[in-house]
Order: structure tokens, then sequence, then C-alpha cells
């Protein structure tokens, strides 16, 4: 199996096999109905950005496609895998191997390195120290972040901070990358170097990139957009 | 750059292996790089892990020490071995008599003897490098040390002789004996106080087989653990919210559960070791201070040796065991990607199955002590006794989680800290519950052992008497008398007036005796002494010289020709008339078997010249070292007497140290709960910034607020104090009762283990509000 040519086109779903399905989501929590009826289709290398206004489900809606939340119905294929349904050792290893997460505040962990951060995943997934770290410098290099890869995350400006989370969610070489509001709490400078590294390195690398935001500029960065409003999709990707 | 499909993910077994190491080794990393608190979560764990290590290598050196002193002990059983005749004498022998019998100094006991080699290859005692010359000894380190101690005048003057060398380890069963052995010449091997030896070790070794020492070092083991494993589970969890932090971003870069577990595992992991190492700093640096413990003899700090398979279980089980705490104490926090999701959906607890543990310790306590004794074997009895213990102890903290929740609901709502203090408990019982039940658990032990301890002391009160009738006969309380029986000829002229010469010795007297028989008739006690001497034994109603009396059941007539039995050779005399006295006439302190004779009614015996002596002495016991004073001048007399001993003087010293020792190390253990309980309590304080910030801007008093950490602290502290005190009363009883001792309660220590109790609530709340009065600052305030 080979990844496809990258393409810039929106995923037609009726000539392709979706990456990343969803349909029918609902999820609420509590009294409060984040999610009601949501529905996506994605392609291999294809961009998506979810917009919508705040409290609008987005953010839902993309935990729940990466496995993160589990849905309260509906279903969220992914390579023969319901999402929704799947173990957690089976979710753990797909956050292992084949997603990536970069969300508004780093989640990066303040106690390691930037590159003891970048390098995790790798050693969380079996790889020894040395290579992991290795591999690890190698990215952040291409980064732009090889000059903090010895400081705490702490020690680093927000978009160096961004920009190593950007190695870590890149690190394995997903083929679904998961960014949540990644350039919120950046100046619009440093948000569009972060989004044009992610962007691109994606690209290159034939990943998909599943993009929440709200704002325009952002989603420009994106092959198609899909709008949230009140838990509510209104594209019904994919037909099962 | 290459396709995710070449990189696969590894799953299964394949993985797993190093990728076990790999997670311990990225917590292990977290821990050392986690900036002040892990640094001080770090340090907390290994305190406590040292402390548990330190204690269970000391549990662990017991049968070390017991197998040590027990050799020892087997050394120096000389009179044990009754069923060995005796050498003859050689060249090989050694003659050993005890001198100055039943003495003490100053409550602890003096073992003291009498030597003489019979020739060159005579062996020597235990520890002993040479006989010492007829007239000087050689003594025990510690009888050295009082010895040379300025203070100890009497003593010198009791042992005054040239001191020529001391004891080695190997002849004393503890640090803190006080023994010596006296060179002696023309000793008499055919003396009922003598024996001769051709060897000092001889039969089996003695092992303690006491179970009153089983039981308490089965309660003391678990109850000086507990608080250890309280603390653990308390300082693991310092530090928590960074923590949880740090496992929700591990989890969501693909870390599953059982991997975030052992991320959280290998994060302890260095304290884990570092307290290991701590612990065994600890038992290196302490075995030392083991030897100053005044328990008995005392232990050497050579004898402090773990037993091998004791320590590698030690060394394997401690790592397992502050794991185990660990995972415990994470396991109520699901650690997901998004952060750490807490279990907060409280379970009511139930009634009914609190009390089964308890309840199931209960009939294991009645199958292994119970009086069918359902079990054989020391294993197995040990294996059920302490299996019932620890469901007991532990039982009592399943008790408190229900108690405390049927107690907030009835709280009431005035005043507010308490309203307050009754939400938080009602809302999150668990922390404080779990750190309350060290307390628990600590107070009902000790209170368990001080009730074992004062029912074995009250044994030993009520049995002293008949003891010492086995040996000497104690003196009762009514009797103004103490009474020294002279085995030799007396070395100095006049024992009457030495004793007299004693500030503390109002009054002497002599009397001779003897023990005669008649035939088939058995035998009688014949004093013999003027009439005032024989006054102060009976109340006679009248008495000039020539007369002589009997008590009612003498069973000896006149006219009886009688052996005397401690004249040697053995010889004869005839039993004169005497006045039978009135039955319960006062003076029957030797038993209504008594003959008493003045010396002319005794007159034509020639045995009464070689009778013993007994001295009878008036002791002012308020006059200050009266014993000294008494024991000073019989050794004057004769070094080997034999001195009454009194209910004054039975020695309960031990007792009274392990009981001083178990209330501090109670008190020791409550420190370590009060650490722990602190810990958690500032902890809890810190996630409670936002909440204590937004109160004080309402306008809540600091009163209020810290009012409601002192209810907080106070409301499962005081219900636990009250679980622990009936269940460790009920369980000292059931303990007392099957060692067959009498139930004894001592309300002062039980008062005093409560108040400790209750000051560590006090010092809990003083030591965190430093950290709840800042987060009560107005810079806190806008930084919220």
């Amino acid at each position: 199996m080979t990844r496809p040519t990258p393409s810039t086109d929106p995923a037609t779903p009726e000539q392709r096999t979706p990456l990343l399905a969803a349909y029918g989501l609902r999820k609420s929590f509590g009294l409060t109905q984040a999610l009601s009826t949501a529905s996506l289709s994605m392609e291999e290398g294809e961009i998506v950005a979810l917009m919508g206004p705040s409290g609008s489900g987005k953010s839902t809606f993309l935990h729940c496609l990466a496995g993160v939340v589990r849905p309260d119905a509906g279903r969220v294929d992914y390579a023969g895998t319901d999402l929704a349904r799947a173990p957690d050792a089976r979710l753990s290893a797909l956050r292992r191997t084949e997603f990536g997460f970069l969300f508004q505040f780093g989640q990066l962990v303040p106690e390691l390195s930037c590159l003891e951060n970048v390098a995790l995943p790798l050693r969380l997934n079996g790889r020894r120290r040395r290579t992991a770290e290795r591999e690890a410098a190698r990215l952040m290099e291409r980064l732009d972040v090889g000059d903090v890869a010895r400081k705490r995350p702490g020690e680093c400006s927000g978009g160096q901070g961004q920009r190593v989370a950007a190695a870590r969610a890149l690190v394995t070489r997903p083929r679904v990358i998961f960014a949540d509001e990644p350039t919120g709490s950046l100046d619009s400078l440093n948000g569009e170097k972060v989004l044009r590294l992610l962007t691109d390195t994606a690209r290159e690398s034939g990943a998909s990139v599943l993009l929440v935001t709200h704002e325009p500029r952002v989603a420009a960065y994106s092959d198609r957009e899909v709008v949230v409003r009140d838990g509510r999709t209104p594209e019904i990707g994919g037909g099962r | 750059m290459k396709s995710f499909r070449d990189t696969p993910p590894h799953e299964g077994s394949a993985r797993s292996r190093s990728s076990w190491w790999n997670e311990l080794m990225i917590g292990a990393r977290l821990s050392v790089s986690g900036g002040r608190e892990s640094a001080a979560r770090t340090l907390l764990t290994a305190v406590g892990v040292g402390t548990a290590t330190a204690m269970l290598l000391l549990a662990a050196s017991l049968p070390t020490i017991l197998d040590e002193a027990g050799e020892r002990s087997s050394g120096l059983s000389f009179f044990r071995n009754a069923e060995h005749p005796p050498p003859p004498p050689g060249e090989e022998t050694v003659l050993l008599g005890s001198a100055l019998a039943n003495a003490d100094h100053r409550g602890t006991p003096v073992t003291g003897w009498v030597i003489e080699p019979e020739g060159d290859q005579a062996p020597l005692p235990p520890g002993v490098a040479g006989f010492p010359d007829p007239g000087e000894m050689v003594v025990s380190p510690a009888l050295a040390e009082r010895l040379a101690d300025p203070d100890n005048d009497l003593l010198r003057r009791r042992l005054d002789h040239p001191v020529t060398g001391q004891i080695g380890e190997e002849g004393l069963s503890g640090p803190h004996e006080l023994v010596y052995y006296l060179g002696q010449e023309d000793m008499e091997a055919d003396r009922a106080d003598t024996v001769r030896m051709d060897a000092f070790v001889d039969g089996e070794p003695y092992r303690p087989d006491d179970p009153v020492i089983l039981l308490l070092g089965l309660v003391g083991t678990v109850v000086m653990v507990t608080p250890v494993v309280v603390f653990l589970s308390a300082a693991v969890r310092f530090g928590g919210q960074a923590r949880d932090r740090r496992l929700a971003a591990v989890r969501l870069v693909g870390a599953d559960r059982a991997a975030t577990r052992r991320i959280a595992a290998g994060e302890s992991l260095a304290g884990v070791l570092l307290g290991m190492l701590l612990g065994a700093g600890f038992f290196v640096v302490g075995r030392p201070i083991v030897e100053t413990v005044p328990i008995d003899d005392g232990v050497f700090a050579s004898d402090v040796v773990p037993s091998p398979a004791l320590a590698a279980l030690v060394v394997f089980v401690v790592p397992l065991l502050a794991l185990w705490v660990i995972l415990v104490a994470v396991r109520g926090a699901a650690a997901e990607p998004l952060g750490v999701v807490r279990r907060t959906e409280r379970r009511r607890p139930r009634s009914w199955w609190r009390l089964l543990l308890p309840a199931l310790g209960a009939v294991l306590l009645y199958a292994g002590l119970g009086p069918y004794m359902l079990v054989t074997g020391a294993v197995n009895w040990t294996v059920l006794v302490a299996t019932g213990l620890l469901a007991v102890l532990f039982g009592t903290t399943a008790v408190l989680p229900w108690l405390l929740d049927r107690t907030v609901r009835v709280l009431p709502s005035v005043p507010l800290s308490l309203q307050i203090a009754g939400r938080r408990l009602a809302a999150d019982g668990d922390g404080p519950t779990r750190a309350v039940n060290g307390i628990v658990v600590t107070v009902a032990g000790a209170i368990a052992l001080m009730t074992l301890l004062n029912g074995a002391e009250a044994h030993d009160r009520d049995g002293a008497p008949e003891q010492g009738a086995l040996s000497v006969g104690a003196r009762t309380d009514d009797d103004p008398y103490q009474r020294v029986d002279l085995r030799r000829e007396p070395r100095v002229e006049d024992p009457v007036t030495l004793f007299e010469s004693e500030p503390a010795i109002d009054e002497a007297v002599v009397v001779r005796r003897m023990y005669a028989t008649a035939g088939d008739n058995g035998g009688t006690q014949v004093h013999i002494a003027d009439c005032a001497a024989l006054a102060r034994i009976a109340d006679l109603p009248h008495c000039a010289p020539g007369d002589a009396f009997a008590t009612r059941e003498t069973e000896v007539e006149p006219g009886d020709v009688t052996g005397v039995t401690s004249t040697e050779p053995p010889s004869t005399w005839t039993i004169p008339e005497y006045t039978e006295l009135p039955s319960g006439v006062a003076g029957t302190r030797y038993g209504e078997n008594s003959l008493l004779i003045t010396p002319e009614a005794a007159a034509g015996a020639e045995a009464v010249e070689e009778m013993r002596r007994v001295v009878l002495v008036r002791v002012n016991e308020k006059t200050p070292e009266a014993r000294e004073q008494i024991l000073a001048a019989a050794a004057e007399t004769d070094p080997t007497a034999l001195v009454e001993p009194t209910p004054a003087h039975a020695d309960h010293t031990a007792l009274d140290t392990m009981k001083l020792m178990l209330l501090a190390g109670a008190i020791a253990c409550l420190a370590m709960v009060v650490a722990g309980v602190t810990v958690g309590t500032v902890e809890q304080i810190r996630e409670r910034r936002r909440v204590h910030a937004v109160l004080t801007a309402f306008g809540t008093r600091r009163t209020t607020l810290v009012g409601a950490v002192l209810w907080q602290t106070t409301v499962p502290v005081a219900l636990g104090t009250a679980i622990a005190f009936v269940f460790g009363t009920a369980l000292g009883a059931v303990l007392l009762h099957a060692v067959d001792l009498p139930l004894a309660f001592d309300t002062a220590e039980i008062v005093a283990i409560t108040a400790a109790g209750a000051g560590a609530i006090a010092l809990t709340t003083l030591l965190t509000l430093p950290v709840l009065l800042r987060t009560m600052r107005p810079d806190g305030l806008r930084s919220e």
C-alpha cells in the first residue's frame, strides 16, 4: 500500500474511500448537548478546517474523530476500525503511531526538555532513547527549533513552544494530524509560521490534517472548510 | 519522509518488554526533573520507604537476635543441667556458686558468681579471658560502667574487689547485663549452692517461645509499618496536579492506561530506590542505638543482623509494597488524553460489609487463641493469629468511612466553618479518611499492646509473692522485716551492728534456721533465737529463755529425733517440749509449720552452731537507697548471701521500659501520620486555591476558613480515635485472654495515647496554616 499523491483538491467521497469518516455523532456532557448530528468524511492527504463560533461543538467533534472522546451515538470509521467502540489499547496505539495532536496550549510535559518531549511518542512506541532523540532532533531542526532542544518548554517563547508541539505531533509520521486552535495562543506572525510549517510538512508527508479554528485566515490553509453550528454539520460526508 | 506504513505500530507482547522498561525510565526521568514538587515528593517517598525498610530489616533481625541470645543463655544456664551428674574433681573442673543471689542495682538484676578453678585445664566461663584470683573479680562492661560512676558508692562498697578484667559479648546475654565472677578459694563442692563443672556450654540453645513475645512482635510490626504505608500513600500524592497534567500529556501521545500507570510508578521508583538506600543507611546507623535500649539485658549491635532469607524478602517486598501503595494512590484518577478525570462519583459507604473484616479477624483469632485451639503447629498458629490481628486492625479502617459518612450527614450547619468542613467531607471524605486510618491502626494497636503489657504487669505483681516463695520467700507488704540468708560463716564478727550502722536499717536481728525432718511425719522449719528476736517472727503470748513454741500444723512432736539436713554432715537432734501457739497467730510468715525455739531450749543440739543464720532487718523504706544499703551490708557480711526480693523491687523495669517505648513509638508513628496528613491537607488547600480566593473575595473571615480546616481534620480524627479506642481495647482483652493474663487497663496511658491523637490534629492544622493563609492573600486573589 502506497500513500497517494498529496492533493489540494477537495475530497470527493463518492470517488475515493475516505480515510476518516464520522456518521451522525452525538455527544452530551450532562444536560448540555455538544454534538447532535455531526458527520464528516476526510480523504488521505486532505486538510480540512472545522470552523464555527465558540461553543459550537467543533472541539468536541475533533476529539470524537480522534477517538479521544467517545460519542454517545454514531460511528467513526478509521482504516476499518470504529473508533467510537475501539478498546483503549487500540486507540492508544493509534495515537502513538498514526495520529498526531497539536492543541492551543502545547500539551508539552514541562518537566522534560523540548527534545525529550518530541522524542516521547517514539519512546512510548518502544524506540530506544538515543534513536528516538536523534529522529526528534532532525525534525526539530527542520521546524527551526533545534536551538531549544535542551530547554524546557517553560523556557521557550510561545511560538517556539507550538513548533516543538508540532514537531512532537509529526515525529511519528502520522497519517492524521488533529490540530485544535493551534495558533490560538500566538500572535499573528508566529501563528502564520506554525501553520505554514504544519501544513507544509503534512503535505510533504501526505498526512491529513483536521484543523479546528474560528479564524478565517487560519482556515485559508485548508483544502476544505466544514462549519459546525450548534453541534451540527451541514455537510454529510461519505455515505454508508 | 517515510510513510506511516513503513513504521507500523508496535503492539502486543513484542512491544511490551522493552516498552515496560522505557515507561518506567520515562517515569524516573520525570521524577528527577519535575522541579521542587517532584523533588519534595521523591524525598518524602524516600523517607517513607527508608523508614519502612529500616523497620522491616530490624524485624528481620529478630530471629538472629533471639538465636544469639539463646546461644549465650545456653552457655550460662549452669544449673539447668541437673540431669547430668557432676564430674569428679580434676584438672579440668571448676567450682561455681552464686554470689549475693537476688541482688539488683537500682532495680536492674545483678548476677554474681563465685568461682574457683580446680586445675590448670579448668574451663573458663564464656567471655572470660582468665580466672580471677581469689578476692578479685571480672565484670561485665555495664557493671564496670556502674562501678566507675561516682554516684554508685554503695555499689562499689558492695563489690569491693579489684576488677581484673571484663566479660566479653559471648558471655553476656546483652550489653546491659550486670554480672560478675568473683574469685574464691576453698570452695566446698558439696554445698547446695555450688556446682562442679567441666564445661560451660551444654544442652540445647534456649529459644524464647513466649506467646506474649510473639504476639507483641506481630502486633508491633503491623502497628509500626501501617503509618509508614499511610505516609507513603500521602507522599506519592504530593504534587498531584502537576503529575496529572504530565500523565494526560503522555496519554495524548499514545500511552495506554497500563503504560500510564507504569510511568506513574516509574515516577516514584526513584524515591523508592533512594528510600531503600536510605533505609539501609538508617539500619546501619541505628544498629548501635539498639544497644542503648534498656529492655532486659539489651541487645548487642553485633546480633542485629537480618536473617538472609528475610532480608532478601524485604528487598523484594518493599519496592513491591511501595509500588502497590503508589498504584493504589493514583488509581482514583483516570488519566485521559484531555486531562485527568477524577472519579468524583462517590459511592456511599455501605454498612453491612464494613464489619466483615473485623468479624473475620475475630473468627481467626478465636480459631487460633480460643479454648479449642483449632490449629496445630507453630507456623500455622502464627499465620492464623497474624492474619486475624491484621484483619481486626485493618477492619477498623473499614468502619471509619461509614461512620464519617453518617456523622457528616447530621453535622449542624452552624458555625459556618463546621458547615464548610461538613460539605467538604461529604464531597470528598476519602482523603482525610485515608490519612486518619493511619492514626486508627496505630492507636488501636498501641492500646491493644498497652492492655497486653498492663495485663502482664498485673500478673507479675499478683504472682510475685508466690514466685518469691519458691526461692526465699518474698516479704509481704504488712511484714516490716526483710530477710538476708547468710550462706557462709559471716566475715564480720557482729552482723547486727554492721546492719544497724546503715542509715536505712532501724533494727536487725539474727536467727538460726534449719529444716528438721522426723520419720514419715515430714519436716518443719526450726528458728532459733532469743525471745526478742522470736517476738519479731511471731506474736508470742510470753517468752523466757528455755521456751519453745510450735505453730498449729507443726509436723514434729516433742521427743522426735530429727535429722538436720542443713548441716554437713547431717546430724540429729531431739525436739524439745513446746507450747502450741493458737491458730492464726501472727508471725506465720514461715507458714503454719514452724518451731520457734530459744537457744536454751535447743541446748544440746550440736547442730545449732552449724545452722544457717538469717538476718531480719527492719528498714525505713523512705531512706534513699535503702535497698542498696541492705545489699552492701549483706555483701560485707557474706558475699554469697541470699537477699530477699521485695515487692517494691519486683522487676517491672522491662515492662515499664516497653510501655514507655510503645508510647514513644506510637507518638513517633503519629508524627509520621501527622506528616502524611499535613502533606495531604497542603495539597488539598493548593487545589482549592480558587475556592478560597472566591470565599475570601466574598468577605468570608479568615478565622472561618481556618476553622473549616480545623473541623475538617478534627471530625475524622475524633471518630478515628473513638473507633481505635473501642477496637484496641477489645483486641487487647482478646490477646490477654489468649495468654491467660488478667484484664487490666491503665486509663492514664490510654488518655495519653488519645491525647497524642488530639495533638496530631492541632499540629496538622498548625502546620497547614501558612499555606492556607497564603491562598487568602490579596496578591493570591489578583492571580486568580
